[in-house]
């Protein structure tokens, strides 16, 4: 396409002060034909989205070019785009504009090495030293809370990637053992606040824990104490640790050294001088540390009552007449005793006993004994106790318990964004799209008898053509193995036999049962266009295909979708996959009206997903539609088609098979693009729609 | 002419397997087979149920017939069938018949893989019947004391499909098998595998820190069987860290993130 840029390019060009004077000079500014012609291409698809933005881009473009390679660039000129769609003209300008430091910063985070690559590993990697499950974030410098671990977003503090991962390793395998071995127990906080100069021996606390840990570590992951000691030689430079402190350092290094002995000598280490900290080594903070902790002390002492309440229950319930909770006859205690180790060891393994009968500690209480013994050293016995009231009271206790998650996922109830694929760009318009579910609202409850009254005959055949279909089994004739003799083959075999030809040795039978084992999801057009017939053809076809879905024993959910703009698509719920079809079910199916338009991209990621979390061996992504994507403004015609499409194969990736059902009649032209050959269906008569919905499902399944 | 499906032999072994005793598994396996009741192991895989009867096997003087239970294993495939030889049909037994007739320890390994048709035969093999009931030829077996019928099943598989049924569970000795305590499993390891008491006790550890995974990209952490095979590899003088890597990591995950973190742990331990 031949557009703005041309001139956009030469007015840039020639609007250069440098690029007024000689012609030589002009060349040198001027990109070669290569450069251009991609600059050129950009500056066009800019301009599709907006002509201001494109012009910015062309002003700068050239000198950009110089300081970034085309990777970079692009990612810019990308940066910018989803700026505008996201918050407008002026934050796209302004990406532009700060183009010199999107540049230095794309160099250093090239070389340097983003957490967000290697959290994963580095995830796990902790989970693996075990103790408490940690979550890994950033922050300016590392420390700890006790429930995290805090480490740079980027490190670029040494020259290869691969070395500034060992600094991150170093880093969160330090916090963690700070958590495991005992330096921030509630004891200990404790002790810490007592002092006069709190800055002071939180700075000699810091330093004895450092050394502590270091040795043991040391001790446990030689492995990782090598790599610590060659970042520190790297990083830190050979400092000498000061002589007063090797003392210290002699009782920190030995066996058995506790957080309680660093808190011993802080009076005595108080005015040495103090080594300095490696370079994984973090801060203490112990303010944080102290909201963590009281909070979480709190909310598993609750869980862990309720976690025993529960088990006395169905003890009491296993036997009758034992009650384990007190204040009832023979009232008892938990008795908990604990194998093979200390706290932060992995093989620490519990044995639970209620009055003296052994049980098996379900995963939950695992999970909250190895938190709470990590936090105190051991397990207070008080904690075991089971009183009545707390069994009851600690139902709301968990409720309040987990009331911060619930307001972050209120806010966002039912919201979700989903990419959108620009074939202009030909790239994801990241977060683009935001979709909403929602009930459908019932409708009337008389539809759904009402249709299976008008369709009686129908309704039957479909019951006996399902109900064959169910739990066949089949006998294979001639296989090389199986439970029985196939007569059949078995004469033909002696017969090549006594000819003297080679007999088969396929002469047995099997049984193979045909395992149905099949999700299917239906979304439905809900759009404007689908007012009147249409409506009723697929409300009266989604009433047939449950009859034969029961029958089949399926498992399937139907969702209608629509869509007006990007920011307001919807997916409406009408039956989700783990609910019974009953008369709710039936009265949101009689509920489904048009709404808005056909953004179908956002609907089908948003389903796909859902349909991806249902174990099934084939999974069925089945659109019921009366037409062509097509939303406000700019999802008509070819975007949508593609985005759509790109959609489509996105859930084929995932083992999700798409297929389409249209009352279009001019579907043919677009849908072998958009669903491939042979997965779609176009259905010429809208009254036919319900009598053919079954079979065209049949087929598809069997 | 035809290809004879499951042809399991059984094993009298000659020489005392190497087995640790945990607790005290080895005098309830003696009892009960004394009081002809059939057995039902649990536990993770690779924690040495298949080892701790083959021991069994060997202390009590009785032959072994292993079948490796798999979802395509029908009543038949236990049982027997006629197979064509030479223009007539002949029966064979299957190994389940072959072991009541003979009096072996029959060991059914993952037995809820099988079909669910198995329990058939199963059921009145196990209350105080101890029948087989040989449809085909219209014949019943009657076990003699020395038969002993041991399953096994991993609980770990958290699925509705792979569960016991109620009446199957409730007509066996219970067994459970876990890992190890440390210690012992570093015995265990060093001696399987000869190597350094020091080197397994590192293994162990390093076993332990994939366990800590369990949940969080892996559905198993490395069974014991798994450690002794880095072991063996170590022995042959591959690098821990590769030995690891190959006889453990590779075994358990195929995910990158997952791997990476395997790799860095054993890295850490050694």
């Amino acid at each position: 396409m031949e557009k703005d840029s041309r001139w956009i390019l030469r007015e840039m060009v020639t609007q250069r002060p440098a690029v007024t004077g000689t012609d030589d000079a002009a060349t040198l500014a001027r990109p070669d034909a290569d450069d251009e012609g991609f600059l050129r291409h950009w500056i066009d698809v800019v301009a599709d989205s907006d002509t201001e933005l494109a012009r910015v881009l062309a002003a700068r473009a050239v000198d950009a070019r110089r300081r970034m390679d085309r990777e970079d660039l692009v990612v810019w000129i990308d940066t910018a785009m989803h700026t505008f769609d996201r918050r407008g003209l002026g934050a796209a300008i302004a990406v532009l504009e700060g183009w010199e430091r999107f540049a230095s910063e794309r160099f250093e985070r090239r070389n340097g090495l983003p957490l967000d690559e290697v959290s994963g590993v580095l995830e796990r990697f902790v989970a693996g030293l075990g103790g408490r499950r940690l979550e890994l974030r950033s922050a300016a410098y590392p420390y700890t809370d006790t429930a995290a671990i805090y480490v740079p977003a980027l490190l670029a503090r040494l020259p290869e990637r691969e070395e500034n991962f060992r600094l991150y390793k170093a880093m969160v395998a330090h916090h963690w053992a700070q958590t495991v071995h005992g330096s921030w127990r509630p004891a200990v906080l404790a002790t810490l606040r007592r002092f006069p100069d709190r800055q002071r021996a939180l700075a000699v606390f810091a330093a004895l824990e450092r050394e502590r840990l270091d040795a043991r570590v040391a001790r446990e992951l030689p492995g990782l104490a090598r790599e610590m000691q060659w970042l520190r030689a790297q990083c830190d430079g050979a400092a000498p640790q000061p002589a007063s402190w090797a003392p210290f350092a002699a009782v920190l290094r030995r066996h058995g050294a506790s957080a309680e002995d660093s808190l011993r000598l802080i009076a005595a280490a108080a005015d040495t001088s103090l080594p300095a900290p490696a370079c994984y080594h973090g801060r203490f903070l112990p303010d944080p540390v102290w909201d963590v902790l009281t909070a979480r002390i709190d909310r598993e002492r609750q869980r862990l009552a309720v976690v025993l309440g529960k088990l006395a229950e169905e003890q009491d319930r296993a036997q009758p007449g034992r009650s384990l909770r007190a204040g009832r006859a023979g009232g008892g205690r938990f008795q908990l005793g604990t194998r093979g180790g200390q706290a932060g060891r992995a093989d620490l393994r519990f044995e639970l006993r209620a009055d003296g009968r052994r049980l098996e500690p379900p995963d939950e209480l695992r999970g909250l004994l190895v938190s709470m013994i990590q936090d105190h050293g051991h397990l207070p016995p008080e904690y075991l106790a089971v009183s009545a009231p707390a069994v009851y009271d600690a139902g709301a206790n968990e409720r309040t318990g987990t009331a911060p998650d619930y307001h972050a996922l209120f806010d966002d109830t039912g919201r979700y964004t989903y990419p959108e694929w620009d074939h202009v760009r030909g790239r994801f318009r990241t977060d683009y799209c935001s979709l909403r579910e929602s009930d459908v609202e019932p409708g009337d409850p008389q539809f759904v008898t009402r249709t299976l009254a008008r369709h009686a005959g129908l309704v039957r055949s479909i019951r006996r053509t399902f109900e064959a279909m169910v739990g066949e089994v089949r006998v294979v004739r001639r296989q090389a193995e199986g439970e029985d003799v196939d007569v059949d083959a078995l004469v033909e075999a002696h017969v090549d036999a006594w000819r003297g030809v080679e007999p088969g040795d396929r002469v047995y039978t099997r049984l193979v049962r045909a395992e149905r084992n099949v999700a299917v999801m239906f979304m439905v057009d809900m759009s404007g266009s689908t007012r009147g017939w249409v409506n009723d053809a697929e409300r009266e076809a989604l009433v047939l295909l449950c009859e034969a879905l029961e029958t089949l024993g399926d498992r399937y959910a139907i969702y209608g979708f629509s869509g007006r703009t990007h920011k307001r698509c919807e997916v409406y719920r009408v039956k989700r996959f783990d609910e019974p079809y009953a008369a709710a079910v039936q009265a949101r199916v009689s509920g489904i009206r048009p709404k808005g338009y056909t953004r179908m991209g956002a609907a089908i990621r948003h389903l796909g997903h859902l349909l991806d979390g249902v174990p099934a061996r084939t999974k069925l992504l089945v659109t019921l539609s009366d037409g062509k994507p097509e939303d406000y403004r700019s999802y008509r015609g070819r975007y949508g088609v593609e985005d759509t499409r790109h959609a489509l194969l996105e859930q084929r990736r995932r083992g999700i098979h798409p297929y389409c059902i249209t009352i279009d009649r001019e579907g043919g032209d677009y849908l072998p693009h958009m669903y491939g050959p042979a997965s779609y269906a176009v259905i010429d008569r809208v009254d036919r729609l319900p009598l053919r919905i079954a079979d065209i499902y049949r087929r598809l399944t069997s | 002419m035809t290809v004879t499906s499951v042809r399991t032999q059984e094993v009298l072994l000659d020489s005392e397997p190497y087995y640790e005793p945990v607790g005290a598994e080895v005098e309830v396996f003696a009892a009960a087979w004394g009081n002809r009741l059939p057995l039902l192991l649990k536990g993770p895989t690779g924690c040495g149920k298949t080892r701790f009867i083959e021991y069994m096997s060997w202390r009590l003087r009785r032959p072994l017939v292993t079948v490796s239970c798999h979802d395509d294993l029908t009543a038949a495939d236990l049982v027997g069938r006629f197979l064509v030889k030479g223009g007539e049909t002949v029966w064979v037994d299957g190994p389940l018949t072959r072991a009541v007739r003979a009096g072996c320890i029959c060991y059914l390994d993952e037995i809820v893989e099988a079909r669910k048709d198995t329990t058939v035969v199963i059921h009145p093999l196990c209350d105080d019947r101890r029948l087989l009931p040989i449809e085909k030829l219209g014949e019943v077996l009657s076990a003699p004391p020395a038969f002993c019928l041991v399953v096994s099943f991993n609980p770990g598989y958290q699925s509705v499909l792979k569960d016991l049924k109620q009446s199957t569970r409730q007509r066996f000795v219970a067994l459970e098998f876990d890992y190890p305590q440390a210690a012992l499993e570093a015995r265990i390891i060093a001696n399987e595998a000869e190597i350094d008491a020091d080197v397994a006790r590192r293994l162990v550890q390093f076993g332990h820190t994939t366990r800590n995974l369990k949940g969080q990209g892996l559905d198993e952490g490395a069974s014991t069987r798994l450690l002794v095979n880095a072991a063996k590899l170590m022995r042959s003088g591959i690098a821990p860290a590769v030995a690891c890597r190959s006889a453990v990591g590779e075994a358990l995950s195929d995910d990158r993130d997952v791997l990476a973190a395997i790799a860095e742990l054993a890295a850490a331990v050694f």
